[in-house]
């Protein structure tokens, strides 16, 4: 959930106002990122990595050295470590 | 009295010495099944039937129809086999369940399918078919359902061997994702802190790209490995199907292969710069070459490193190394088994072997690598039996070592040429 959202929906509870339709996509996207991070989980432990790399394109990669040469700027690649991942998948 | 003057007769040829057949394939791919009907057999997941025609595909009921209904390329990859190693050859089908990976195919049916057909295939192809609404999670390059699939493969060739009875995998390298730069070095691979040396799988990311423009969705990024496994099926053991002067994988007549392209449904011709990379990272594909029609596939590599050890011993790097050593095994094994529990004569001075026994066993190796070699499936081999090998008691192992040298493969020709005054 972003902060900006967060924030929406605290307001819109304080304020004692019915959610707005929109509420439940935020949900929907947390699902979606527990989803994502328990994919990642499955991918390290399945090629017994420690460390994901991912592109711009949500490509994943087991080599930083391969991520990097799949962008144009190293910044795109994210780094993704088993306990961010794990953290993210309890979520 | 003869008119004929000068009599000739034609020598006769005796049975063979080796019934060894090692061209015999395997298919393995996932599918829906076919029920049976009115001039229809059917086919069930999981169940191995041998073909040696096309036709005996098509009364499974695995016709183009079922490829087409099913989005799915068995059909494809059985027509490939047989237009490259020719009708007759063997070639053992097992679907699998649909909705089974690559990896789920090749571990709980690739060890069926070997025993099914009594471990007489030397080669597998292993395809995927991606289910309906399939979206792939790349990894290193490529679609992670086939890269995940690179270890088990190399594991059921490492059971294959175990048994008795040694494979090649190829597998279908399918959703190729990535420029040649940043592709994974299949020479390479590490799994955690270790290598994998996947000896005897060969990752095929090459496909027709006329058959594939005329496919939607995952199959237009599918890999024809049926046509690299019929390549294989049509040369000897030790042959790289990379042969540029005998091996054209293009059919004009049949309109196959007039457009190479890659699996990620690119020409070859678009993907250029890029395949010097993926030739050197080891990944097969068709490419053509200046000033020669068609298409050949760039080389017989396999997902290891090519290494050489201070004693000369060297790693196996090419399909044609790997298969060569299955087939050697094969014949030493079928040659020396019999001499299992037999009973031989001891040195009473020492309780060894006498050197005539020792030699006795030694030329019974060399007989099967000697087939090797007079067939030019192998340069040289030796047998060499030790002759300090305890037959009176522990475990009562004659201990044998096996040396073969390979027949070599010319990579490429380099030259020089310059413009002289005079020779």
């Amino acid at each position: 959930m972003t902060t900006e959202a967060k924030s929406k929906d605290a307001a819109a509870q304080g304020a004692g106002e019915t959610k707005t339709p929109n509420a439940p996509k935020i949900g929907g996207a947390d699902a979606k990122a527990s989803a994502k991070a328990k994919r990642e989980l499955e991918i390290m432990t399945r090629h017994k990595v420690k460390t994901l790399y991912r592109n711009s394109k949500g490509e994943y990669f087991t080599s930083e050295n391969l991520a990097n040469l799949s962008e144009s700027k190293k910044e795109n690649v994210e780094t993704i470590t088993l306990a961010d991942a794990t953290k993210a998948a309890k979520a | 009295m003869s008119i004929r003057g000068f009599e000739l007769s034609k020598g006769t040829v005796g049975a063979s010495t080796s019934d060894l057949q090692d061209n015999i394939c395997g298919l393995l791919a996932n599918g829906p099944e076919v029920v049976a009907s009115e001039g229809i057999s059917g086919v069930v997941n999981g169940t191995v039937y041998p073909l040696t025609k096309v036709k005996d595909a098509e009364a499974l009921g695995i016709t183009e129809a079922y490829d087409t209904d099913n989005d799915v390329r068995v059909y494809r990859h059985i027509t490939e086999f047989y237009r490259m190693a020719g009708e007759g050859t063997k070639l053992f089908l097992l679907i699998a369940p649909a909705d089974k990976t690559m990896k789920e195919a090749i571990e709980e049916y690739g060890q069926a399918l070997i025993i099914a057909a009594k471990g007489i295939i030397f080669y597998i192809g292993v395809a995927y078919n991606p289910a309906a609404g399939y979206v792939a999670t790349y990894l290193d390059g490529i679609e992670e359902d086939v890269r995940e699939a690179l270890a088990p493969a190399q594991a059921l060739h490492g059971w294959s061997w175990d048994t008795d009875r040694p494979v090649n995998l190829f597998l279908e390298g399918r959703g190729l994702n990535v420029a040649g730069a940043a592709a994974l070095d299949l020479r390479n691979i590490t799994e955690g802190a270790a290598t994998l040396n996947a000896t005897h799988i060969s990752l095929c990311i090459g496909q027709d790209w006329d058959y594939a423009e005329a496919l939607v969705g995952a199959g237009r990024t599918f890999a024809d490995v049926g046509t690299l496994l019929g390549t294989k099926a049509l040369i000897g053991v030790n042959r790289s199907v990379g042969e540029v002067e005998s091996l054209d994988i293009s059919s004009a007549t049949k309109s196959r292969w007039l457009k190479a392209g890659l699996s990620n449904h690119k020409t070859t011709e678009e993907m250029d710069a890029d395949l010097a990379d993926f030739d050197a990272k080891g990944y097969i594909f068709g490419m053509a070459y200046t000033g020669i029609s068609g298409y050949r596939w760039n080389g017989d590599p396999v997902c290891s490193p090519i290494v050489v050890d201070d004693n000369g011993y060297i790693s196996v790097s090419t399909i044609g190394q790997g298969a060569s050593l299955n087939k050697a095994a094969r014949l030493l094994r079928k040659k020396l088994l019999p001499k299992v529990k037999s009973t031989v004569p001891v040195d009473s001075s020492t309780g060894l072997l006498p050197t005539g026994v020792v030699k006795y066993f030694e030329g019974l190796g060399n007989e099967a690598l000697n087939s090797m070699v007079n067939a030019a499936e192998l340069s040289d081999g030796k047998t060499i039996v030790d002759p300090s090998s305890q037959l009176l008691s522990g475990d009562k192992a004659l201990n044998v070592s096996f040396e073969i040298v390979p027949t070599a493969t010319i990579e490429k020709i380099r030259g020089t040429i310059n413009l002289k005054t005079t020779l």
